[in-house]
């Protein structure tokens, strides 16, 4: 940065800062909670009160980092949860006198460098590596979830279809009242429907860069669990829930765009697919079984990738099928602006920061190295046998955590992209994760085995 | 906040006085200096509060010295020292100790409004839109406008420059730190959020230029 930029980086910080302290004023602010993730994009955090807030939004506030997982490395537990000012937000479901507020922070080490295990940090690198090539980010989710009545009678609240617009679907207010108040957070809807299955819905957030995407992703969830539980509702992310129904997916369309121009737009080219949308799609194809640890990072998240659920289970390009891993949504031909790739991989109770990080970072080295990306598939993979796979260049996805572990563990991709810190406890967190899991006798062998046997 | 020099207060009745003022304006920042205007000083976030009961000569120099430093300037004088100190100066108030800890106070809030010229608070107006920069607030029609921090500080960006055609890039520059990586379609989804906070059946403020990026139009000209 010149000194220039520096200067007025720092002027709006400051004026950023001011905003924030008027606010907490206006609205009679009485407690700040200070947010941030863990290595698996859990929310984390700790409240402040108003007369610690201009403190630490200037300097910090210091906490434990030990206890959070891996977020401190060994022998350094002291870390600074530093607040993004712009990130200032009222909580609109708390009451409105002695109002709440929240801040997003980054967290550092106490001599005050970004801490190389900080989610958004982790992000922001490869978005700076994306922003170097001129590139610019942006992702817009469709985040699914279940509405169950509790978290102890896990049915589901409705029984709504797919678009079901129909005043008994009790989901549907309470869908209406989510909405609302993720636009009073800041976080614009593109649009939303009753998903295929009882109680499943379909939030679909308006595209923006990746960051503030991965922050809203945070909140999204924390504001989707607040409505349902002030009607007696819960909400779960879990990617797949139930054996008869389908998962929850967090499909994602994203495009590059230089400046004003949609890099991924080509109108010489047959199909409006530029070179950079077919290096960056080769990308994400050639790469997706290292990543797919990343973007589906728990046990259940393979229950979701299997054949018949809607859910990829090939790393394949299609052009019209639902099904793939990569396609191109229809667009409007007058459109430039909207032609996208959806990446349909992650779920909804994946680590945005980090999901996004290396999802992008695929696509960079496909960018980066000029991968050929391979003519769509006409047929569904899933029909071929292993053979035709193999002379179509199809590649599976991981069919369970523990490959999916075995791949990232091996990955260069990942450890440039995410870092080694980060890569190594995510790993280990993971490896136990599937070794608690592996011997664990499960519901469906007692019910197989208990009396066969 | 200001900052209170307090010249010559030797005396154990003016320490008392100090002591006061300290306890009864937190808000303040109160500095003994000894007989004159240190070299450093803030002249103008800063008002000079001379005591010199023991010499009218002291008394003189001090006033002298913090006019021509350019402070505001109140004196605490014995009554009979009125004569032979040179009041002349406009900036210079005079109160007749022994003095009262509130009247002092309310005098050096004169002072520095005084100092600071008429109340400008800065507001930017079109039509029932009101921009308050100092409180960080907007208000349609008298009604508050809840925006988050960006919304803001594009809302404010372009209303003070009404009539102006942006870029989405320029807008970009202005608005966003230079470390974002929205790239300049995050200036259309803000426009649009913007836009549906502040326009109602009567107003739209903010124009597309097609094919260029938007203006504020001022006065908030009742759609087409």
């Amino acid at each position: 940065m010149t000194q220039a930029q520096e200067t007025k980086q720092r002027d709006t910080n400051e004026e950023a800062i001011r905003f924030a302290l008027f606010s907490a004023h206006e609205h009679d602010v009485r407690f700040i909670r200070l947010w941030f993730t863990d290595i698996l994009g859990t929310l984390k955090g700790f409240a402040i009160t108003i007369d610690e807030l201009e403190g630490v939004l200037r300097t910090g506030a210091s906490f434990d980092g030990a206890s959070i997982e891996g977020l401190a490395r060994e022998g350094e537990s002291d870390m600074v949860a530093m607040p993004d000012p712009s990130t200032w937000q009222i909580l609109p479901w708390r009451p409105r006198e002695n109002s709440v507020a929240r801040l997003f922070c980054d967290i550092r080490t106490v001599s005050g460098e970004p801490a190389d295990t900080d989610n958004r940090e982790v992000l922001r690198r490869v978005l700076r590596r994306a922003g170097e090539m001129s590139l610019t980010y942006y992702v817009a989710p469709e985040l699914e979830y279940f509405h169950l009545r509790s978290s102890d009678d896990p049915r589901p609240y409705d029984s709504g279809g797919y678009f079901d617009q129909s005043s008994d679907n009790a989901g549907a207010d309470l869908r209406r009242q989510t909405v609302l108040s993720l636009e009073e957070m800041g976080i614009p809807v593109k649009h939303s429907h009753h998903e295929v299955s009882d109680g499943q819905h379909e939030i679909d957030l308006r595209h923006t860069n990746a960051l503030t995407m991965a922050d809203s992703i945070i909140t999204f969830k924390v504001v989707v669990k607040e409505i349902a539980s002030q009607s007696g509702g819960y909400v779960t992310f879990m990617p797949r829930p139930f054996t008869q129904s389908n998962g929850s997916g967090m499909h994602t369309h994203m495009s590059l765009f230089k400046g004003d121009k949609n890099a991924f737009f080509d109108s010489d080219s047959p199909d409006n697919l530029s070179v950079t949308a077919r290096q960056f799609m080769a990308g994400l194809i050639r790469h997706a079984p290292e990543i797919t640890a990343i973007t589906n990072q728990w046990v259940n998240s393979y229950k979701r990738l299997v054949p018949g659920v809607e859910a990829p289970v090939y790393a394949n390009y299609t052009a019209g099928n639902q099904a793939g891993l990569v396609r191109i949504p229809a667009y409007r031909v007058d459109k430039e602006d909207s032609i996208r790739i959806e990446y349909r991989a992650p779920d909804s109770a994946c680590n945005p920061y980090l999901a996004y990080a290396a999802i992008l970072g695929a696509g960079l080295e496909g960018i980066e190295n000029e991968y050929e990306l391979a003519e769509p598939l006409t047929r569904d993979p899933a029909g071929m046998s292993a053979s035709e796979r193999q002379a179509h260049g199809v590649v599976q996805l991981p069919d369970s955590l523990d490959s999916a572990l075995r791949i990232a563990g091996d990955s260069e991709l990942l450890n440039k992209t995410l870092g080694p810190a980060v890569m190594q406890s995510f790993l280990r967190n993971k490896r136990l994760e599937w070794a608690e899991y592996s011997r664990t006798v499960t519901d469906y062998e007692i019910s197989r085995y208990l009396k066969l046997l | 906040m200001a900052t209170v020099l307090l010249i010559g207060f030797g005396h154990p009745d003016s320490a008392r006085l100090a002591q006061e003022l300290e306890s009864s304006a937190p808000h303040h920042d109160f500095g003994t200096v000894g007989n004159s205007v240190p070299d450093d000083v803030d002249a103008a976030n800063s008002v000079a509060l001379i005591w010199c009961p023991r010499s009218l000569e002291d008394a003189a120099a001090a006033i002298a010295d913090a006019v021509a430093n350019g402070l505001p300037t109140i004196a605490l004088l014995h009554d009979f020292a009125i004569p032979s100190v040179d009041l002349s100066s406009g900036h210079v108030e005079f109160s007749f100790s022994p003095n009262d800890c509130a009247e002092t106070l309310r005098r050096i809030e004169l002072a520095l409004a005084r100092a600071r010229g008429p109340v400008d608070r800065d507001v930017i107006r079109h039509g029932d839109l009101m921009i308050d920069q100092d409180r960080y607030e907007v208000s349609l029609s008298g009604r508050k406008v809840d925006l988050t921090y960006k919304e803001y500080e594009l809302l404010k960006y372009i209303a003070a420059r009404p009539g102006r055609v942006f870029s989405r890039e320029a807008l970009l520059r202005a608005v966003w730190d230079y470390d974002y990586f929205g790239g300049t379609r995050t200036v259309d989804v803000h426009v649009r959020r913007l836009r549906s906070k502040i326009n109602d059946v009567r107003y739209q403020f903010i124009e597309t230029v097609w094919n260029v990026g938007y203006r504020f139009k001022s006065g908030g000209d009742a759609p087409g």
